[in-house]
């Protein structure tokens, strides 16, 4: 059997591999096809899973909120997708009407942003996210003023300046 | 045999079958010899003047995110910097950020120096800001930063600061770092005088001199400082160039200061040198109030006074001026005092 003979069964993994290219997954999210997005989430490729958890997030699949926490807080995803996956939670919470469980999405999501062992790429996500809610959290957002990373204190500056009157609690 | 990952993206992306999207997936390379192959491929497509945009920008994603900060990364990114795209800048600027090292800090200190873009300004910002680690008490690395965000504020179009820039101001530069950095802005006015020059020259005096206002109580709430008596003698050598706005300035800072008593000596030394010659009514008026001011702590300010001010001005405006500064510290007999002096000679 020829030397290259494995490369002919691969080829059409190779094709396929180009198949769902950027451009296709924009569109998914600008069609909001949910069901797509939601099988993009386990995709192999991390920036299908990125996207995907995006698009959810645009398009308001409260739904999915479970799976998007799931990957914004497991270690082991990439960054940029957990990143992803806690903007897209904050952009769920801004429409969700079930308190209980957006109350537990944003302590998750004041436990990324203040925790300084996560990578500053998912605690700013956190923080967008909370920002995109109109009771942030000012008291737990107050002491990353001082943080280390330089992004995360002019991120919390921001946030306590747009959104949180001094003296005020939220 | 399974086909390796890399090698079967590598492949895709030759054949040319895959947009950027192949790009952005060569960050999924996951053993050192996948991202080494990696690294490569974004590289060159990252630094190719002739690929696509969305190419170049998928390309300095995929570099930011495998965070190789080999030589020819850095170098490709660099050139991205460059390019003429502002998305293509931009991808550079982040993933310039995001290697976080001594090589990524130079090009971005660099970029920012050279930049007027308020928007890729920001972003060069944004990735300084990733390095602050690099910079914690290495003032060699904080000088030039220092320098860089001096001279961009400089050519703003309004001079106003972005908020990140305070942010990592208020982080990394010291007042020895802010007096290095107003001597070099003054060597290069003096050398080669310009529009911009005269602007980083303004730019650094006024952030030395406000951090020194902030500093007020911190410095030690009397005697002498030699810290800051040198920060207030670099900005005192900035008024020999003549600018006035820059020289009004100084000038005004130095009044406010001359009332720390740990700063009046130094203030009323830098407001006593003698003026230059042309100086208008309105910088005169500025240092005399600034010496009225001082005088209370410092006798170099009564004599300033009585020398410069009482003995050789003659506009209204300035001694109106004077007088309402006296009279306002209820100060009963300063000015007589100021006069006695002259007196006596």
């Amino acid at each position: 059997m020829p030397r290259s003979w494995p490369w002919i069964f691969f080829y059409p993994a190779i094709l396929t591999s180009c198949a769902t290219s950027l451009r296709q997954l924009e569109a998914r999210e600008e069609r909001c096809e949910v069901a797509a997005m939601r099988k993009g989430l386990s995709e192999d490729r991390s920036s299908v899973r990125e996207l995907s958890a995006r698009g959810l997030g645009r398009c308001g699949v409260i739904e999915a909120r479970p799976e998007l926490l799931a990957r914004a807080l497991d270690p082991k995803e990439r960054r940029w997708v957990r990143a992803a996956a806690a903007r897209a939670l904050g952009d769920l919470n801004e429409v969700s009407a079930d308190e209980r469980a957006s109350a537990s999405v944003h302590e998750a999501l004041l436990r990324l942003a203040a925790s300084p062992r996560i990578e500053p790429e998912i605690r700013l996500a956190a923080l967008d996210a909370l920002a995109a809610s109109s009771s942030p959290g000012c008291d737990a957002i107050r002491p990353l003023v001082y943080d280390d990373e330089l992004l995360v204190s002019a991120r919390a500056q921001s946030i306590l300046s747009e959104q949180c009157p001094p003296g005020g609690r939220s | 045999m399974r086909l390796p990952r890399a090698a079967a993206l590598l492949l895709a992306a030759a054949m040319g079958c895959a947009g950027p999207g192949a790009l952005l997936d060569l960050a999924d390379a996951a053993s050192d010899d996948e991202r080494i192959a990696a690294t490569e491929k974004a590289a060159g497509v990252a630094a190719d003047p002739t690929a696509s945009e969305g190419h170049r920008v998928a390309a300095a994603l995929a570099l930011g995110r495998l965070r190789s900060s080999s030589p020819p990364v850095v170098d490709a990114l660099d050139r991205g910097l460059g390019a003429s795209r502002p998305r293509v800048r931009a991808a550079a600027a982040w993933a310039l950020g995001e290697l976080r090292s001594e090589d990524s800090l130079a090009v971005l200190v660099e970029a920012l120096k050279a930049t007027d873009d308020p928007k890729l300004g920001s972003r060069l910002l944004e990735g300084l800001a990733k390095h602050h680690a690099l910079m914690a008490g290495r003032p060699e690395r904080v000088v030039p930063l220092a320098e860089a965000m001096t001279r961009y504020v400089g050519r703003l179009p309004d001079g106003q600061a972005p908020p990140l820039l305070d942010v990592i101001g208020a982080r990394v530069r010291t007042l020895e770092v802010d007096v290095e950095v107003l001597a070099r802005a003054l060597r290069a006015d003096r050398a080669q005088p310009s529009d911009r020059t005269r602007a980083a020259l303004y730019a650094a005096a006024f952030e030395l001199l406000a951090r020194l206002d902030r500093l007020r109580g911190e410095l030690g709430a009397s005697g002498r400082n030699p810290r800051a008596e040198e920060a207030i003698a670099a900005a005192a050598d900035v008024l020999e160039r003549g600018r006035a706005d820059t020289s009004t300035m100084i000038l005004w800072f130095l009044g406010c200061l001359g009332e720390e008593q740990v700063y009046a000596a130094a203030a009323a030394m830098a407001l006593g040198r003698p003026r230059s010659e042309g100086a208008g009514a309105g910088q005169r008026m500025v240092r005399a109030w600034g010496l009225a001011r001082a005088q209370g702590h410092a006798l170099e300010a009564r004599r300033a006074l009585a020398r410069d001010v009482l003995l050789t001005e003659s506009s209204r405006a300035v001694l109106t001026a004077l007088e309402g500064a006296v009279s306002s510290r209820a100060a009963e007999g300063v000015l007589q005092r100021a006069l006695g002096i002259e007196a006596r000679r």
